[in-house]
């Protein structure tokens, strides 16, 4: 008899909790939460588009959680593992590496978890719902162009790329090379990597500068690295010499343009590809399918000419 | 006496065999002439382009817009005219529309060909110049005026912006530059091209197009 009655009373519990906590206003716990995984917080852009997606998922009902992989492809894996075990609804997913990061959109998707790439993208079809991306190739082209007028189609110059395993470093360069190659009076005398970071742009431009004195431009991948390479620049006297070329639209590069000190950048928008990214993910979690699988996003090219228009007040 | 003479001749040989192992055992490239490389080891952009510019290049200019139609609209309704005849990618990227006409050259640049204007300027405006492309095209006009091609379709956005690269290449060695050598100030021309318009911004005085099909009645020829 009491084991029937507490069966009959389990249910009308349930109920009446189920009742509770829908009067409580607040229907993030029934949404349930979103995962935002940023390859990197140690880049204000990153920041953003990191801190972007995680406001409009709470705009949207969601609790949402950023997650740091320090680009470090273990870290995410590891964040992964604990995002597929602790109920996430979807993820918001930023990569460290095009190749790297499919095992970890796999393992999601396989739990039927959605995963929405944010700015770089994964080398592989059909495991992510919807990839929102910079048209980094077309943005390039326009800085190369720009780059050409700059230099005046000869002299000497060098490349800063960004990491060797992420596909935007490659749409950047090739967007660039593009325009450029077509110029046989431009040479590039040098070519390294420095990992989208400030830091490491500063040292290696520094060591190319000793090799190459006499060059007249510098094409970065990113804005960190412009900033780094502008740093060289000034150290070494020759910032009337030499034109700075960035990528981004980090506000230190717009105020940078502004005052003379970088030629020019691709303007990416880390809040309309975040704020994309969750509203997509929102549409997914209510039932809709019917989306692309990439969504480019377009690049302006700011100089001296339109920076205005880009600063923050 | 003998011994050394010995020994330094093996030790030279032996440096000898050492460096020309070392010299065909180190292979040094650049990093994006590496990564292109293995990019096109697995996609082949000119197959691609190839099959799009045999079998769906002529269907696609039987639905250009004509000039004066573009032209008018482009001023009156641009967002009209892009939502009617426009294909856009994705958020902010402008709208690319196949247009075709017939113009008389007003000058030729370097890089481009200038047709007199197709229509009298606004009141205070400067009148509105179409320019045929004839070198260094870079944009994606083509590729998404055609709307052949998806990037869906495409393992990476490289594989998809190799398309842009190749059908612009193919365009100037095939359709602008053979034409640029042979034409005149004075001459009136028939084209097909792609333009892109941007509902948004201000409409530009200088109109580029990128022909797809060049024509001059003195050669009735392309």
């Amino acid at each position: 008899m009491k084991q029937n009655l507490f069966k009959l009373l389990l249910p009308l519990s349930a109920l009446f909790l189920t009742g509770l906590s829908g009067c409580g206003g607040n229907d993030a716990p029934e949404k349930g939460k979103i995962a935002v995984v940023i390859s990197t917080l140690n880049n204000p852009w990153f920041v953003v588009l990191g801190e972007s997606a995680k406001a409009r998922a709470e705009e949207l009902g969601y609790e949402a959680v950023v997650f740091d992989s320090q680009n470090n492809s273990s870290k995410e894996t590891e964040h992964f593992d604990n995002i597929i075990a602790s109920g996430f609804k979807a993820i918001l997913f930023n990569p460290t590496d095009a190749n790297g990061s499919i095992v970890n959109v796999r393992a999601a998707k396989e739990a039927g978890i959605p995963v929405f790439c944010m700015d770089r993208e994964i080398n592989a079809r059909g495991l992510a719902t919807c990839q929102i991306l910079s048209d980094n190739f077309s943005g390039c082209v326009q800085l190369g162009q720009q780059f050409v007028k700059t230099t005046n189609r000869k002299g000497k110059y060098a490349e800063l790329l960004g990491l060797v395993g992420d596909n935007n470093t490659w749409n950047r360069s090739k967007g660039f090379h593009t325009v450029v190659d077509n110029y046989p009076e431009l040479e590039m005398v040098a070519q390294q990597s420095a990992d989208f970071d400030r830091n490491k742009a500063m040292e290696v431009l520094e060591s190319i500068l000793q090799a190459h004195p006499d060059i007249s431009a510098v094409f970065c991948g990113n804005d960190a690295m412009a900033m780094g390479a502008y740093q060289a620049v000034l150290a070494a006297g020759k910032t009337k010499q030499i034109a700075v070329f960035g990528f981004d639209g980090a506000d230190d590069v717009i105020k940078a343009i502004k005052e003379g000190k970088i030629e020019a950048t691709g303007m990416q928008s880390p809040i309309i590809m975040a704020k994309t990214a969750a509203e997509l993910a929102d549409r997914y979690l209510k039932g809709d399918r019917d989306f692309p699988k990439k969504v480019p996003i377009a690049v302006d090219m700011v100089t001296i000419d339109n920076v205005d228009q880009y600063l923050q007040n | 006496m003998k011994m050394n003479r010995k020994k330094a001749i093996y030790t030279v040989a032996g440096i000898a065999v050492g460096a020309f192992c070392l010299y065909h055992s180190v292979y040094i490239t650049s990093l994006s002439a590496r990564n292109e490389e293995l990019m096109r080891q697995n996609f082949k952009p000119e197959q691609t382009v190839a099959h799009f510019w045999e079998n769906d290049l002529e269907g696609l200019l039987e639905k250009a817009v004509e000039l004066r139609t573009f032209d008018s609209l482009l001023v009156r309704n641009p967002q009209s005219l892009a939502q009617s005849y426009g294909k856009t990618l994705g958020i902010g990227a402008p709208y690319s529309i196949i247009v075709r006409g017939t113009g008389t050259i007003d000058s030729i640049g370097n890089e481009r060909i200038y047709l007199h204007p197709v229509s009298a300027p606004e009141p205070g405006g400067k009148p509105r110049v179409y320019a045929i492309q004839t070198a260094f095209i870079f944009s994606n006009t083509v590729r998404e005026a055609s709307g052949a091609f998806h990037i869906d379709d495409f393992e990476n956005t490289m594989d998809f912006n190799l398309i842009s690269a190749e059908l612009n290449r193919r365009i100037v060695e095939e359709v602008a530059a053979p034409m640029a050598e042979k034409l005149k100030p004075g001459e009136q021309v028939d084209f097909y091209g792609a333009a892109d318009v941007h509902p948004g911004k201000a409409v530009p005085v200088v109109m580029d197009v990128v022909p797809l099909r060049l024509t001059v009645a003195a050669y009735g020829q392309q």
